[in-house]
């Protein structure tokens, strides 16, 4: 029997962008065996599935989360909280107050959301029994159901009234508010766990791969979210500074070069003592970055600079700039300072940033009056941006051709979806034409496929 | 395995000094009972290269240690023919010339072979602990030459053929996840995360080494290093910078720590300059470091 459930967790991390080897599902299962799995506590289960399976920092809260949804949740916590909810339904039924939704009265609920008492709420959202059958379709409609039936729109209601009649201080609104929309994110999931457990397994997985840390939108992360997928962005930028290049020196290990040690073999008579040994040099690649910093892509612009920033720490040869409406050569402010730091003052950095909106037809201008001249063969040319020119007259795609043809490659790497790119204001498809390759990178699973890709 | 054996295991531990999470000993139990390699992640100064000791000395097994670096390579791991010995060994047989087949041979024996760490664990009689340390330091390439021996515990040497296991050792690599290793590795290799102990953990291991620790500064200490912890720092402080500084705490005679102590001495936790200074700053905040005292 847990080999099968085994099996089907692995089917769906394999759908869900993690890879899992048979040898490793094997593993699992001997694992298991050799725990005597009656004595296993579910804990235990999660740790030794990512331990076997999953294999990274997340792994265990991943796993539990999936193990969740695709059975039940956890029986001890909703056990404790429905006992909590059914006492104080039971006495506050005694003394005859309203009730709300389906069953807990209007006033207990009032008072679970003033003074923060979330595991009521909890307890109540998974205490219904709420058929979700005719909804499963549309989100929307499912969410303002749940909504009613579990009294949020009354509670919701009762408090603006008791802020709008003074009733209530403005702190204690703005932490209602917060209840509130806990309450609502508590919906969301249960909404998403009865789906997940009533459709397809199609679904299952597309849910699963959107919590994929490493399959999630630089411009959907949270913030836990983004500190994980900073750690990995790092990893890659990191690859790519590391590679090795094609000519040689004279090294401690390596290949063996037989004339210079026969030629080092005269100074001992002729007895080749020492071998002469030659390695690959690292090379030093030649590239410029320029990141597009513009409020449409500001969280993907944090993965870029990020990525900027480590590369630059290890190649020499290479420029950055940053721009919305104007170019700005950041090489040297990087170099000065820390990540953090770098990161956290860019906003006094002045000359990017003019309008709010990007303009990539001046941007593209101005490369091509001050930095273009500098551009050799043997540079490559990074942009980082989403292509949107917001509607301005100049867009900069004649100079895109110079640049294409001054510098070794020209790629460009968008954070947005492909079928996005000719639509409105975002002029990629024309860019298109003088790049040599045009990438989506929205996430990091792109990102590293396009490292892959020049590598 | 029952659970027993795990507490026995957590016990056996902690009499070599170290103090285990329920994980950490059912994941060793089981590399052991499967003979595969454990792989630890986490950052620096969580204790990993301190648990591979440990364990080798409950099992009274050998700790062999491979330190990994940037551009380290098998003649460095596994084996490496000494070319001057083959040379010298050449040159004294010079005057009665064998014949080549019977030289070649001669020369590619074990005399001639230096063992280096991998080689030295799987050819021992007695099985060892292997610990290959920071292996996120070494460069790609070098992770495919442990694929041979972590999965079927033998190694190829071209001249002489293929050397396997007289005992199969206990295999683990920590890596500081500074980059990810390839899934060929990870497949055969059982994971393990470990991070900073939590504030319990932290107050147990500084008991283990000062029995005689008074239990407002143990509170205080694992309070403020948790803090410290929880900023944006170059470099946090480390367990066994964090045992440091209570030895020196409980040297100085001191009983409860305040912000004067915390100030004086916080240079032996944080080894930045921009990291002190921070922290030096934070604690003259009243809030900040506050809520140390009643922890």
């Amino acid at each position: 029997m847990v080999e099968y459930i085994i099996l089907d967790i692995a089917r769906i991390l394999r759908k869900s962008g993690i890879y899992v080897g048979t040898g490793e599902i094997a593993d699992c299962i001997n694992a298991l065996k050799l725990l005597d799995t009656g004595k296993v506590d579910k804990y235990r289960f999660y740790n030794l599935l990512n331990a076997a399976m999953v294999k990274t920092e997340w792994g265990t809260g991943y796993i539990q989360w999936l193990v969740e949804l695709f059975f039940e949740p956890d029986s001890e916590v909703t056990a404790d909280r429905g006992q909590v909810l059914s006492m104080q339904v039971f006495s506050a039924m005694e003394t005859g107050l309203g009730r709300a939704g389906k069953g807990a009265p209007v006033n207990l609920l009032v008072e679970a959301v003033l003074k923060k008492n979330v595991e009521l709420i909890y307890a109540l959202v998974k205490g219904y029994d709420l058929s979700l059958d005719s909804l499963l379709e549309n989100r929307e409609e499912a969410l303002a159901k749940f909504k009613l039936e579990t009294g949020w729109l009354e509670v919701s209601e009762a408090v603006e009234n008791y802020y709008a009649q003074g009733h209530i201080s403005t702190e204690e609104y703005e932490s209602a508010l917060e209840v509130l929309e806990e309450w609502n994110t508590l919906i969301m999931e249960e909404i998403e766990r009865l789906q997940a457990k009533t459709m397809s397994r199609e679904y299952l997985t597309q849910i699963m791969r959107t919590h994929n840390p490493r399959c999630i939108n630089f411009l959907e992360a949270d913030d836990f979210q983004i500190s994980q997928m900073a750690r990995e962005v790092q990893k890659l930028a990191k690859k790519l500074a590391v590679r090795k290049g094609r000519r040689r020196k004279a090294g401690t290990k390596g290949e063996i070069n037989l004339s210079r040690s026969i030629k080092r073999a005269v100074q001992t008579g002729g007895i080749p003592f020492r071998l002469v040994k030659m390695d690959r040099k690292p090379s030093k690649p030649d590239i410029w970055l320029l990141c597009d910093m513009s409020n449409s892509v500001r969280k993907f612009s944090y993965f870029m600079l990020l990525f900027v920033y480590t590369v630059q720490k290890h190649y020499s040869n290479i420029k950055s700039f940053i721009f919305v409406d104007n170019l700005l050569e950041v090489t040297d402010y990087f170099k000065e300072q820390d990540l953090d730091s770098a990161l956290d003052n860019l906003g006094s950095l002045k000359g990017y940033n003019l309008t709010g909106f990007s303009h990539y037809g001046n941007v593209l201008h101005q490369f091509k009056a001050h930095d273009l001249a500098l551009l050799n063969k043997n540079t490559t040319v990074l942009i980082l941006g989403d292509a949107k020119n917001n509607w301005n007259k100049t867009d900069g795609s004649e100079v895109l051709e110079k640049i294409s043809e001054s510098a070794a490659a020209l790629y460009w790497l968008n954070p947005m979806a492909v079928d996005l790119w000719s639509q409105k204001d975002c002029l990629m498809e024309k860019y298109r034409k003088s790049c040599t390759g045009v990438y989506q990178c929205s996430n990091i699973e792109q990102l590293e496929q396009f490292i892959y890709h020049i590598l | 395995m029952a659970l027993t054996e795990l507490e026995e295991l957590k016990q056996g531990l902690k009499r070599q000094g170290y103090i285990a999470d329920d994980n950490t000993a059912m994941i060793l139990r089981l590399s052991v009972l499967m003979n595969k390699p454990v792989l630890i992640e986490g950052p620096a100064g969580a204790g990993k290269t301190e648990l591979a000791k440990a364990w080798s000395q409950y099992l009274d097994r050998k700790l062999i240690r491979l330190q990994c670096y940037e551009g380290i390579d098998e003649s460095k791991a596994l084996y490496e023919w000494n070319y001057q010995k083959q040379l010298l060994y050449i040159q004294a047989q010079g005057s009665d010339m064998k014949k080549w087949s019977d030289m070649s041979k001669s020369i590619y024996t074990g005399e001639f072979l230096l063992e280096r760490p991998l080689l030295k664990a799987i050819s021992s009689e007695k099985a060892c602990v292997l610990l290959i340390d920071e292996i996120d330091k070494s460069d790609e390439e070098f992770e495919s030459f442990l694929l041979e021996i972590l999965s079927d515990w033998q190694i190829s040497i071209p001249e002489t053929g293929t050397v396997t296991a007289a005992s199969i050792p206990s295999v683990i690599l920590t890596s500081n996840n500074t980059r990810n290793l390839s899934h060929a590795l990870r497949r055969r290799c059982f994971y393990l995360y470990l991070d900073y102990p939590n504030e319990q953990r932290e107050l147990d291991i500084l008991r283990l080494y000062f029995p005689e620790l008074k239990e407002t500064l143990g509170r205080q200490a694992v309070a403020f290093v948790r803090r410290l912890r929880l900023e944006k720092l170059k470099k946090h402080p480390s367990i066994s910078e964090v045992i440091d500084w209570v030895s020196v705490l409980s040297r100085m005679g001191i009983e409860e720590l305040s912000d004067d102590v915390a100030v004086n001495t916080v240079n032996i936790l944080l080894k930045y300059r921009e990291d002190c200074q921070k922290i030096i700053e934070k604690v003259s905040q009243r809030d900040w470091f506050g809520g140390i005292h009643n922890p």
